[in-house]
């Protein structure tokens, strides 16, 4: 091997990501931490190793009773047609069934790879609507469905890959909450519901409050009704992303051919470049994790940025191309002080 | 090109009988709707009958029929009613990212009507539409036997489908505790 002289050898490109680059999952910009593939989530909720182990091949079946009419191929055609509650429903009613389910590719993948997109859609409700089949498609694609450019997120009451810059600015990602909706609408929740309309609850650990909230255009388009938008009256201020940030999670990338799961990487230039903005405008309401601060690159991306980025270039050059190890968030810039109690409480790189 | 989509085409069910509706409606249709008729249209919603047509050309079918080995009789007049209904149906496009946000499981209201029959026969029709390679059909289907999935408790499935639970009560311990983790909202 030719790099057997010096197994701590690590290539300038290595070196670069190391010191100017985060992975994206590091600061999770969705507000649920919990959504987050990340080893410090409060009250994280983990999946039984049972979802995740896989069926033994000696056990004995007794079939599937009348399904059984149906090869295995067809009784899976009709898991892809599942929901995801129903899917893990299914999968404990019979060996035969468990059999089947944990080796349904989709699930498999879903349950090794994307947990927690899959513990997130249970814990929210939205495990009645997702199926494993579309989150799937969707962790196997690469591009922002709007805007066609590296995504890393997912929208949980749209089941596709979307990037950041389009989640907070695109009206069809207006999230309001279900209460506000029906009063300014004059509608029941009853009703609203019944209309099919999706209703993620989020969840406690993120936010105190026990909150419902629903899309703005699925509502409007299923009730037939434009009610006035009214920022102030209770609505979740989704021009600044609370609603936004709230109902996504990180999606990671699945490439079929490798069978392995790639993240993304954020700039810290540029995120000190944030930062340093954030104090001086005082502008506490804005997030250090948005879109503003960071694009969401692939590696091969987050090099070609490199290139162009002042504020990295500096970062690498005060690192001596790599010799020094920075304490991140460094002296570099002073981050804002709630960034910095959101680092001290839940960050660790 | 339409004379040719209104050739007739007769088939022959497993059980040796010659579908020539044109002559005698079946009887579970009932006479005040138009009978189906076995037009080359109807026919063709099956990819492995267009193929077939296709491959043979129009002089050799002649007046014989196409043996279908794998469905009966009672089946197949079911398979055909449903290709009757939808001859005119666009060709959907492969696309499976057609649209997200619609329901999964949203069947029309002529299928839900035509999908009210008993297990076996519901069974027995998706089978048809796999080896017929009516993708449509097949869909309807799937999503039929879906939709007596969804929403219900694992007994419940069992009961619908008459399983028996052949689970060891350690495995069931490990079931009762995925269930805490999915019941933690």
């Amino acid at each position: 091997m030719s790099t057997s002289h010096s197994p701590h050898e690590e290539s300038e490109d290595s070196a670069i990501v190391r010191v100017t680059a985060f992975p994206s999952s590091h600061y999770p910009p969705c507000l649920n931490f919990d959504f987050c593939p990340y080893d410090r989530r409060p009250n994280f909720v983990n999946m039984p190793t049972t979802m995740t182990t896989p069926a033994v091949s000696t056990e004995v079946f007794s079939g599937m009773g009348s399904l059984h009419r149906l090869p295995n191929e067809l009784i899976i055609a009709v898991c892809l047609d599942l929901d995801i509650e129903s899917t893990i429903r299914l999968r404990q009613v019979c060996r035969m069934s468990r059999a089947l389910v944990s080796n349904m590719i989709e699930f498999k993948t879903l349950v090794r790879e994307g947990s927690n997109i899959v513990v997130a859609s249970m814990r929210t409700g939205m495990a009645d609507w997702l199926t494993f089949a579309e989150l799937y498609r969707a962790m196997c694609s690469q591009h922002c469905k709007a805007c066609g450019k590296t995504g890393h997120y997912i929208y949980l009451l749209r089941a596709a890959r979307w990037c950041l810059e389009c989640l907070e600015t695109e009206e069809q990602f207006r999230t309001v909450t279900l209460a506000s909706f029906t009063r300014t609408a004059k509608l029941s929740e009853k009703k609203v519901r019944q209309a099919g309309v999706r209703v993620f609850n989020q969840i406690p650990s993120s936010g105190g409050k026990i909150r419902k909230l629903i899309n703005f255009d699925d509502a409007t388009s299923a009730m037939g009704t434009d009610p006035e938008l009214d920022p102030g009256a209770g609505y979740l201020q989704w021009n600044y992303g609370v609603g936004r940030h709230l109902s996504i999670a990180l999606l990671p990338f699945f490439d079929k051919t490798t069978q392995t799961v790639y993240g993304t990487l954020r700039c810290r230039g540029c995120a000190f470049k944030h930062a340093k903005l954030l104090n001086a405008s005082d502008d506490r309401g804005s997030q250090f994790w948005s879109a503003k601060a960071s694009h969401d690159y692939m590696r091969a991306d987050f090099l070609a940025h490199f290139r162009e980025c002042v504020e990295a270039k500096e970062l690498w050059d005060s690192s001596q191309a790599g010799k020094i190890t920075l304490v991140w968030p460094n002296r570099l810039v002073e981050v804002p002080p709630h960034t910095y109690s959101w680092y001290e409480r839940y960050g660790q790189l | 090109m339409s004379d040719a989509k209104l050739q007739k085409i007769l088939l022959q069910s497993n059980d040796g009988v010659t579908i020539d509706v044109g002559k005698s409606p079946p009887l579970d249709i009932g006479f005040w709707r138009t009978p189906p008729s076995l037009y080359r249209a109807v026919a063709e919603r099956s990819v492995l009958i267009r193929n077939m047509l296709e491959d043979l050309g129009d002089e050799g079918i002649g007046n014989q029929a196409i043996p279908i080995p794998n469905v009966n009789e009672a089946v197949l007049k079911k398979v055909i009613e449903w290709c009757d209904h939808h001859r005119n149906d666009p060709v959907q496009p492969a696309d499976e990212e057609a649209d997200t946000r619609k329901k999964t499981t949203d069947i029309e209201e002529w299928d839900q009507k035509f999908m009210q029959v008993d297990q076996e026969m519901l069974f027995e029709v998706i089978l048809a539409a796999n080896y017929l390679d009516i993708k449509p059909l097949l869909d309807v289907g799937c999503k039929t036997v879906a939709n007596m999935i969804k929403g219900k408790s694992p007994e419940e499935i069992r009961k619908t489908f008459n399983i028996t639970n052949d689970f060891t009560p350690e495995e069931e311990e490990h079931i009762r505790r995925e269930n805490e983790w999915a019941e933690d909202r």
